[in-house]
């Protein structure tokens, strides 16, 4: 066994530093999951904070908020998954086809400027362009005769999910694109001269040898992003969220920030973001047997 | 994609930092002044203060203000006369995040400053120490300067933690404002009536509007405000209670006997949510009124399309720059006192005894909590108040007259550059120990250069045009007499229950209170509003009132005591 | 014989060149429009109305942002844990990505489950406060480097680059005697430019962006990153503070110079985004078509 061992000393030397690492500043501070179970208080410190059991997931569990919140959390998270996932695969496609570099470097270049905007901006220009008081799309929409009156987007809760995903989309299919577009370019060339002699066409070429291609990384990307359905963060919901659209766009992150972090309860927020890590695993965990068992993928 | 772990806590902390960055200031009257009882002689006053030390030490202070140079000529001067310098430490991003940090690896600085509400937790932990025995050693003029009001500063268990700022002023500073704002033009064109009351400002924005659909081609807008979208406590609750004549308490309204409620459940709010839905019925209600955020709101303004709202005055800065630069200094508003009715008696414009939110504390870390003392001593003295607030003779003012008067050339220079004022003139952390505007020191003349005729120096045609139709000399003018409140409740620790359900209250009046301004009739109006109440009284309101009315009254207790009655 | 260009293929190309190129200036108008604003007079650009063009051209905003002190010192720093970090974290995690791509190793289960597992745990920011308190790392350049060394996403995305390698490629070399060192090395790196093209790029900017870290942990100025200046500067014009200016709307002079948040964010934006669309090309070669793989015939 040991010889074993010994044999691979090599691999060990290149892996156990660098894990060393990462569970120290990774899972070290999960010592800090106790404030979830005592009553925390920071003058008193983890030591000197009383025990308190449940009691904070009882509390969460009890709130009626808490399911609506976690509603919105999915679903948002969802929408922007299917629409980067099904996006990004397809932009990749497209600019694969493009045979003259310069536009094809130029597009790509330019199609993921959006991520480097801060949301803060990104919500002033989505706010502006929907706004029923000068706002481009409703003055088009008006232009063209489909509308009368101007239409207050932001006014309306239901809507909020499809302009969040949309606004989402824009900020980052560029960059979602790029590890894509990385792999496509790593494929075996061979495969396409291979094809070309047998006469595929540019579909046949994409369909059998490029979403292939794609497909392990895809899906690779697919479970973990999974994991991460309940992590939405909070800021581009804040920023373009009010108060006649809050039952649609108060996430989970946003719904923590409120009764826990910013009141100084932080036993309650330590306690939601332990349920979030159950379920995140809980979630990467499903997804990765059902990817197993029907596609033959794995993430691990 | 995803990210490494810190860059998505990068995301949590910069949503942090926007939502810090844009709380700006809510309705309280900008941290200016304070008031000193006049007259204490500087530097060693004899009795039972040890002559200062003057040896150069650094103490280091937290920071919020990026803007503060640490060695400007008044800080250099502060350091030639006490030896003191002030090590700043900036903290960009969430101050409470990092406070609470630093309250768990015992990292704060020697000196640390921040809000009543967050000093409780760094008391209970032993992490500030109790004053009141260095202050009767070394800071005579500390105790001078709060006089009767000493023995406020104490904490629950008695001991001194905090030295905020005294607030003596007398008069109105004159730079303050009241919360109505009106368009220059709006009331020029109505003949400048001498209006009192909302309703009597609804009629004539009726009539102008109706005069004056669009302007420069676009849309009139009679009525908006700032801060729909994430800060509804500005479009609704504070505008009810000032109209109502009442001090600002922010959510809460006390009545004479010290009992705490909630304003948005009182008939105020009811009555100024009527009036929203008078001016939605009539058209006259930004159509954005609860979505719109900050910069669209500036913009609207800057465009000079808004008529009338409850908008304060750090708002307006910009948009009337812009106006102004545009060639349209008659967009600009002016701020006047309005109320429900004209007979209501009006308490709005108040002053406390202490005037600062943030306040210095001294850290156990601090090695040297005498010097401290002594440096904030100096500070409240007629000289250390004059070099914090007027800056060096000479250079920043000059006293002509027997009076003292900004130097032309300086104000010249940082009316040209912003930042040069930071880098050479009266501003740094020690200013927040400013007696205050409208105060007065012991030569009779006043603590700060913030005066009226310094503003009217500063106003334009148009505005002291619109003020001289007024006779008035300064906006502060149309503001109802000062007066003197123990305290604003906003003031005070917060307390520990009850902040779940406070939450809780708050978002049920974001939600809820749209609905109430767009009813259609007087019936759906009452049904809504009623609906409203019932929701934020199931959300736990008696909760709230009852945490807010004990620390209230155990705080008027404490005036009580401190002041003899 | 390879097939010739037919009538559904124009149709396919002007599409696609079609809808690409309004894509593009879809994602560009932000660019832009920032671009606008942050060379539009900061008061002018109040009243909004500003959308391609600037109407009030000055480079006012950019002088002042460049007028702050400490501005170029603090660029060396980000510069520095960019270079340094990207080319740290990404070797290290090129080494680890490559041991559990080997299917024989002893530890690639277990290493496995511990990298996705930690993805989606956190502890909270006390406990790593602490932890790095008592690491002494606290105001040191080094916390910018060591604590985000290894990215877990990153490292399986590496692995899983490296496992759709051919294994024959790594089993020849070994046979042929090469440590593991020289085969992943001198064989499959040359071979996955692209994926290690594309992590250096996410590692790198993410150096360049943070500053959160900084917050966080480093109150000396001469550690200041970029970011973090910026943020400074915005918080600058966000506060108002007790100054004659901050109080009064009515001064009669309209002070020039003066920044609103708005064109300071736009201006932030420009500066902070420019050096990476420069750097992004330079990039790009690495992910077109990849060395072939002529070592084994399949």
């Amino acid at each position: 066994m040991y010889r074993k061992w010994l044999s691979q000393y090599q691999l060990l030397l290149m892996s156990i530093p660098f894990m060393a690492l990462l569970i120290l500043f990774t899972y070290v501070p999960l010592w800090g999951w106790i404030m979830a179970f005592q009553d925390y208080s920071l003058s008193k410190g983890i030591a000197g904070s009383p025990f308190s059991g449940f009691s904070h997931f009882a509390d969460l569990f009890r709130d009626d908020r808490f399911y609506l919140v976690l509603r919105n959390t999915m679903v948002m998270s969802g929408l922007s998954l299917v629409a980067d996932f099904v996006g990004a695969i397809a932009l990749a496609l497209l600019l694969n086809e493009v045979r003259a570099r310069f536009f094809k470097r130029t597009v790509q270049t330019i199609t993921y400027i959006p991520h480097f905007v801060s949301w803060v901006v990104m919500a002033n220009i989505v706010l502006g362009s929907l706004s029923p008081d000068g706002g481009i799309v409703n003055d088009v929409l008006m232009k063209l005769g489909f509308i009368d009156e101007p239409i207050l987007f932001m006014s309306k809760g239901s809507w909020f999910w499809a302009i969040h995903t949309m606004a989402g989309f824009w900020k980052e299919l560029g960059w979602s694109t790029i590890i894509y577009l990385a792999v496509i370019a790593g494929l075996n060339h061979d495969l396409y001269e291979a094809a070309d002699v047998d006469g595929a066409g540019r579909f046949q070429k994409m369909w059998h040898i490029s979403i292939p291609g794609l497909m392990p990384t895809a899906m690779l990307l697919l479970i973990l992003a999974t994991g991460n359905l309940i992590n939405t963060g909070y800021e581009s919901q804040f920023l373009l969220g009010n108060g006649l659209n809050i039952d649609y766009s108060q996430v989970l992150d946003l719904y923590a920030l409120d009764y826990s972090f910013s009141i100084g309860d932080y036993s309650y927020g330590v306690a939601i973001s332990v349920f979030k890590s159950a379920i995140s695993i809980l979630l990467v965990v499903s997804v990765n047997m059902a990817a197993r068992r029907f596609g033959d993928f794995k993430a691990f | 994609m995803r990210k490494p772990l810190l860059a998505m806590l990068s995301v949590v902390t910069a949503a942090a930092l926007a939502i810090s960055g844009c709380s700006g200031n809510k309705n309280e009257p900008t941290a200016s002044g304070e008031n000193g009882s006049p007259g204490a002689s500087p530097g060693a006053s004899g009795e039972a203060s040890k002559a200062p030390d003057k040896s150069p030490i650094k103490i280091s202070i937290n920071s919020i203000d990026p803007k503060f140079s640490p060695d400007n000529d008044v800080a250099q001067k502060l350091a030639e006369l006490t030896g003191v310098t002030l090590d700043l430490q900036f903290v960009v991003g969430d101050l409470t995040q990092k406070l609470d940090l630093w309250l768990a690896g015992g990292d704060y600085p020697d000196m640390v400053v921040m809000h009543p509400k967050e000093v409780g937790k760094y008391i209970d932990a032993g992490a500030v120490i109790p004053l009141e025995d260095l202050i009767d050693q070394y800071g005579p003029n500390i105790k001078k300067a709060f006089g009767k009001y000493y023995n406020l500063l104490k904490a629950e268990d008695g001991h001194i933690y905090t030295l905020p700022a005294p607030y003596l002023a007398e008069e109105t500073p004159a730079d303050w404002e009241a919360p109505w704002a009106v368009q220059y033009d709006v009331l020029r064109e109505a003949g400048y009536p001498e209006i009192k009351t909302l309703d009597q400002l609804f009629d004539i924005l009726k009539a102008y509007y109706e005069k004056h659909p669009t302007i420069d081609g676009k849309p009139t807008i009679p009525w908006s405000g700032v801060g729909g979208a994430d800060h509804p406590d500005w479009i609704l609750n504070n505008p009810a209670f000032q109209a109502a004549g009442k001090p600002d308490h922010s959510w809460f309204l006390i009545d004479a006997s010290n009992n705490v409620t909630l304003n948005i459940l009182s008939d105020y709010q009811k009555r100024y949510d009527k009036f929203l839905n008078k001016l939605y019925l009539n058209g006259m209600l930004d159509k954005e009124f609860f979505t719109i955020n900050y910069d669209e709101a500036e913009a609207k303004t800057a465009q000079g399309r808004t008529l009338a709202g409850s908008l304060p005055a750090w708002f307006l800065k910009y948009p009337e720059q812009s106006l102004r630069g545009q060639g349209k200094p008659e967009r600009q508003f002016a701020n006047i006192e309005l109320l429900f009715d004209e007979n209501t008696p009006d308490h709005s414009n108040t002053i406390t005894p202490i005037n600062s939110n943030n306040n210095w504390q001294i850290s156990k870390n601090a090695k040297d909590p005498a010097r401290i003392i002594q440096y904030v001593d100096f500070l409240l003295t007629d000289e250390g108040q004059k070099l914090i607030n007027w800056g060096i003779e000479g250079k920043h003012y000059d006293v002509v007259n027997g009076k003292r008067v900004v130097n032309a050339a300086w104000k010249a220079k940082k009316t040209e550059d912003p930042e040069y004022e930071f880098k050479s003139g009266p501003t740094g952390p020690f200013y927040w120990f400013t007696y205050g505007d409208g105060a007065k020191l012991s030569d009779g003349d006043y603590a700060t250069p913030n005066t009226k005729d310094y503003w009217v120096s500063t106003y334009d045609d148009a505005t002291k045009e619109l003020l001289s139709k007024y006779n008035k000399k300064v906006f502060s003018d149309f503001m109802a007499p000062v007066e003197r409140v123990p305290a604003w409740i906003w003031q005070l620790a917060e307390p520990t229950e009850g902040r779940a359900e406070f939450k809780r209250v708050q978002q049920v009046y974001k939600k809820e209170s749209p609905k109430i301004v767009y009813s259609k009739t007087d019936e759906e109006f009452e049904a809504n509003w009623n609906r409203y109440a019932e929701e934020i009284r199931k959300a736990g309101s008696a909760k709230v009132e009852a945490a807010y009315d004990r620390i209230w009254k155990a705080y008027i207790d404490q005036y009580n005591k401190t002041m003899g009655q | 014989m390879k097939r010739g260009y037919g009538a559904a293929d124009y149709a396919f190309l002007l599409f696609n060149y079609g809808f690409l190129f309004l894509l593009g200036c879809l994602t560009l108008y932000p660019f832009l429009n920032l671009l606008a604003i942050s060379l539009n007079d900061s008061i002018d650009s109040v009243r909004g109305g500003i959308y391609l063009w600037p109407r009030d051209f000055t480079i006012g905003n950019y002088r002042a942002i460049f007028q702050t002190d400490n501005l170029v010192a603090a660029t060396l720093v980000s510069l520095a844990r960019t270079l340094i970090g990207t080319f740290l974290s990404v070797l290290c995690t090129t080494m680890l990505a490559y041991t559990i791509s080997r299917r024989g190793f002893v530890l690639r289960k277990a290493l496995n489950l511990i990298l996705i597992m930690s993805m989606y745990v956190n502890g909270g920011l006390i406990p790593y406060y602490l932890l790095i308190k008592n690491l002494h790392m606290t105001n040191s350049f080094w916390v910018y480097i060591i604590p985000g060394l290894i990215g877990a996403f990153n490292v399986i995305i590496i692995r899983s680059y490296f496992e759709q390698l051919p294994d024959g490629l790594g089993e020849s070399a070994r046979i042929d005697g090469a440590s593991d060192f020289a085969v992943l090395f001198r064989i499959l790196v040359p071979l996955s430019m692209p994926v290690l093209a594309t992590i250096t790029l996410f590692v790198s900017v993410g150096h360049w962006n943070s500053w959160f870290d900084n917050y966080l942990f480093n109150s000396k100025q001469n550690l200041s990153t970029l970011q973090y200046e910026l943020m400074k500067i915005l918080l600058k014009s966000v506060q108002q503070v007790s100054t004659d200016a901050a109080r009064s709307g009515k001064v009669d002079r309209a002070v020039a110079n003066t920044l609103t948040p708005q064109s300071i964010r736009a201006s932030m934006t420009i500066l902070v985004t420019a050096p990476i669309l420069f750097v992004y090309p330079f990039m790009q070669r690495y992910f077109i078509k990849g060395i072939t793989v002529g070592a084994l015939k399949e």
